[in-house]
């Protein structure tokens, strides 16, 4: 009587507690059934071969090999290739163009200077100088040291062209 | 039906080992998946942890020595599985700082399968309090109605241990109960 009394106090023992409160997708075991079936006979089959693993990575690499060769060779065909070595060196000499332009303007003055120096002295014109009498030299000596010291020349530019 | 010892017998015969394994398959199923699904709480967990243990069983009963009752070795295996899934679960969640209890919980709370009243939410809710094995124990004795001596075999743990702790998960439990019900 005491027992019975327990067991009715103890929520535990109530038969609601035992029951399943889950539910299953319809036809699982069914689908279960099947799908072990599947794996057990995937699994039963010949261990694959390296060149089976590697098959794909191969063919992947094949594939674009042949894309890279049919571009190229496309390329060669039409000289897009030659163009391109073209290409590069009209854009050195634009890379040249951008250093100049990059010069400051002292700089490029300086430089100017020096190409008029230049040609005044390579000017055939100019060539009687060697020729002329001492006091004519002495007079040209003194027109291109006062050119030089107005004009403003560099010791370094001076010394290259002695 | 046929009984274990003709299914083995049928097993262990030239030709007949697929059909053999059919019948263990619609023998077992259903139980197991039960098991698994009072431990992991999940339908989505229970149904791979079966099919794992269904192709284990597939895999190791050529090898199977019937020094245990056949039903008590395939039980092992899938508490086995069970246990490592479980054991798996938690140190990934240690790593991710969650809790795999309260993991658990909510699967339990969005389950799309479960029907049950208020009451049974709240004894699965603290069956999933339970520690792992202390869970498989319970389970196994209150909702299979096994014997000790069958979870001992499944466990490979003494009677005496089996027995203590059932008895501490019970009293857990319904403390529990008690408390939120009555």
């Amino acid at each position: 009587m005491e027992k019975q009394k327990n067991i009715e106090q103890d929520i535990l023992q109530r038969s609601s507690l035992k029951e399943n409160p889950y539910t299953l997708p319809k036809g699982y075991f069914a689908m279960v059934e099947d799908s072990v079936h599947k794996r057990i006979h995937k699994e039963e089959e010949p261990e694959k071969r390296w060149i089976t693993i590697l098959k794909p990575a191969v063919m992947l690499a094949v594939t674009f090999g042949v894309i890279f060769g049919l571009g190229y060779g496309a390329m060669y065909v039409t000289g897009t290739t030659q163009q391109k070595s073209n290409d590069l060196i009209v854009m050195d000499e634009s890379v040249v163009q951008q250093d100049t332009t990059s010069y400051n303007s002292e700089t490029l003055f300086e430089t100017m200077r020096s190409a008029a120096l230049l040609d005044f002295l390579t000017d055939p014109e100019n060539d009687d100088i060697a020729t002329t009498s001492d006091s004519a030299l002495e007079s040209h000596k003194d027109n291109i040291e006062q050119y030089l010291i107005e004009s403003n020349v560099s010791l370094i530019t001076l010394a290259s062209l002695e | 039906m046929l009984d274990d010892k003709d299914i083995i017998e049928l097993f262990r015969q030239e030709g007949q080992r697929e059909y053999a394994f059919n019948l263990l398959v619609r023998k077992y199923s259903e139980r197991l998946y039960w098991h698994i699904r009072k431990l992991t709480g999940s339908h989505d967990d229970a149904n791979d942890l079966l099919q794992v243990t269904l192709i284990k069983i597939w895999e190791h009963l050529p090898e199977f020595r019937e020094e245990s009752k056949l039903y008590t070795w395939i039980y092992r295996i899938a508490t086995n599985e069970t246990l490592t899934f479980l054991k798996r679960k938690r140190i990934g969640a240690f790593f991710s700082l969650s809790s795999y209890d309260r993991i658990l919980e909510n699967k339990l709370q969005s389950d799309q399968y479960f029907n049950g009243d208020k009451l049974q939410y709240a004894l699965q809710r603290e069956i999933m309090k339970l520690p792992d094995k202390q869970r498989a124990v319970f389970t196994l004795r209150y909702f299979q109605e096994l014997k000790y001596e069958e979870i001992s075999e499944i466990l490979d743990t003494s009677v005496g241990a089996l027995k203590a702790s059932y008895h501490h998960a019970y009293q857990k439990i319904r403390t529990a109960l008690q408390n939120e019900f009555e």
